[in-house]
């Protein structure tokens, strides 16, 4: 205990010290700029992964444009696919992080413009306007992430060979949570004979696996032995989990309602 | 909308245009939404699942890769959708996990963590980010959301309403009871003495 009294906090310095503004001074200013702190190259392990689902998507675009129109496979060829990666996954780890995967593909579209954004003009479908009002700011930190992320300073130079040695490298940085992440993108995507394999984000792992068609069998011994790695990327000290799940949250409604809102995030009422 | 705020509104804009680029299918920026979107979006799950949010992460981005091209919206917009599908992420992860035993942990517990044994107290000084999650993640859950959707995704109020189905009003009210809350427990933990109050840092109430 402590006889060391704070003042009572104002909704106006609560506000301050939310938006990052308030003055350093404080207990609660210093928490939360901890918070919010700059990014740590552990938290972009998954950026190569995030890659390879990204032109996945662009290579599949039946599935960005779910649930309609199935183009080059059907959805249930490809949500039994997920399904099966999800399982695989599941029972490597031991866990159901992944379960998730398997009915995250029937989840329809978000359309979603949470409607803080005046949008301004998003006159021709599925293209926003740059120049949409934007009102609030990013707390510095994101605006420290966003330039200066850690991993790879050759970032912004525009050319996709160059995106794709930057997450090539970054994955030598620390490897062991990126190439699990590699390995459950590999088996999601249905394996080696996608084409997507041959992308150069893939790189790192078919020269880890010692080539294409060993990534199987890689990939398979890696989740199983390493189902929770303690590597970089578990190593954030966060404790156990926090919440309780006892009950299903109030205002989560099941995803999987065809009747999600243009504000996608309503879903979430009460 | 503080005006420190909005004029800083600029800096907002090279995510928007980077959501846009990505859109149309360019890998670099993609790269760049995910640098400026993944440290926030991953503090908040790991407020909300602990340990497992980087997976719960990894499928957020999965979902999110594939319904891409159906957003519309500016960077503020984009933060709050990616939010939105965490959220929904890890309720799912929550849900499942309900079917495991969970080691319930209570505060003493949270506190008890590391950094006790190195220092009197605890330095905010040096706090780490993981370490103000942990302290975050031990408010009760709508006061700990609504914190880490404000102050570390980077969402005003009626955004942040909108990924937890609530009023702006109810936000703002749950974020500040939840720094009201945040600042009365770590009253006094200021190693160096620098709070906001004018009195002098007395040594001997450091526990």
């Amino acid at each position: 205990m402590t006889t060391h009294q704070a003042r009572p906090l104002s909704r106006a310095n609560a506000e301050k010290v939310l938006t990052g503004t308030a003055s350093p001074r404080s207990e609660l200013a210093h928490i939360i700029a901890a918070a919010r702190g700059p990014a740590d190259s552990d938290e972009l392990a998954g950026e190569a992964a995030a890659m390879i689902r990204f032109q996945a998507a662009r290579l599949e675009p039946a599935a960005a444009h779910a649930p309609t129109v199935p183009k080059r496979m059907s959805d249930k060829l490809l949500a039994a696919k997920l399904g099966i990666a999800a399982a695989l996954a599941a029972a490597a780890t031991g866990g159901v992080a992944l379960a998730a995967a398997a009915h995250t593909q029937t989840e329809p579209a978000h359309h979603a413009t949470p409607a803080s954004t005046p949008v301004a003009a998003p006159s021709h479908d599925g293209t926003p306007t740059p120049k949409a009002t934007t009102t609030t700011a990013p707390p510095p930190s994101h605006a420290a992430a966003a330039s200066a992320a850690p991993p790879a300073p050759a970032g912004g130079a525009g050319s996709h060979p160059s995106a794709s040695h930057v997450s090539a490298s970054h994955v030598s940085a620390s490897p062991s949570p990126a190439l699990r992440g590699l390995c459950i993108v590999y088996f999601a995507i249905g394996g080696a004979d996608g084409k997507v394999i041959d992308n150069p984000a893939f790189r790192t792992l078919v020269t880890a696996a010692g080539g294409k068609g060993n990534i199987t069998a890689y990939c398979k011994t890696l989740l199983r032995a390493d189902p929770y790695p303690t590597g970089p990327a578990r190593s954030h000290p966060v404790g156990p989990p926090i919440f309780r799940p006892r009950e299903t949250p109030p205002g989560h409604r099941r995803s999987g309602s065809p009747n999600v809102p243009p504000g996608g995030a309503q879903a979430d009422q009460p | 909308m503080s005006p420190a705020r909005h004029a800083a509104g600029d800096l907002d804009t090279p995510l928007t245009r980077a959501v846009a680029a990505a859109q149309r299918g360019d890998d670099a920026a993609f790269t760049q939404v995910y640098r400026a979107v993944q440290p926030g979006l991953l503090r908040y799950l790991t407020v909300l699942v602990g340990a497992d949010a980087e997976d719960v992460a990894s499928e957020t981005w999965a979902q999110v890769c594939r319904d891409l091209s159906g957003f519309q919206g500016d960077g503020d917009g984009f933060r709050a959708w990616t939010a939105t599908i965490g959220r929904h992420r890890a309720m799912d992860y929550l849900r499942a996990r309900t079917r495991r035993p969970v080691a319930v942990t209570t505060l003493d517990e949270l506190m008890a963590l590391p950094a006790r044994d190195d220092t009197a107290g605890l330095a905010l000084e040096s706090l780490s980010t993981a370490a103000a999650l942990r302290l975050i993640a031990a408010l009760p859950r709508d006061q700990a959301e609504a914190v880490m959707l404000r102050a570390v995704v980077g969402l005003d109020a009626n955004a942040a309403g909108r990924v937890l189905g609530k009023r702006a009003g109810a936000v703002r009210t749950a974020a500040y009871r939840g720094l009201r809350r945040l600042a009365e427990q770590n009253t006094g933990i200021l190693i160096d003495g620098s709070s906001d109050t004018s009195r002098p840092f007395d040594a001997e109430t450091v526990r």
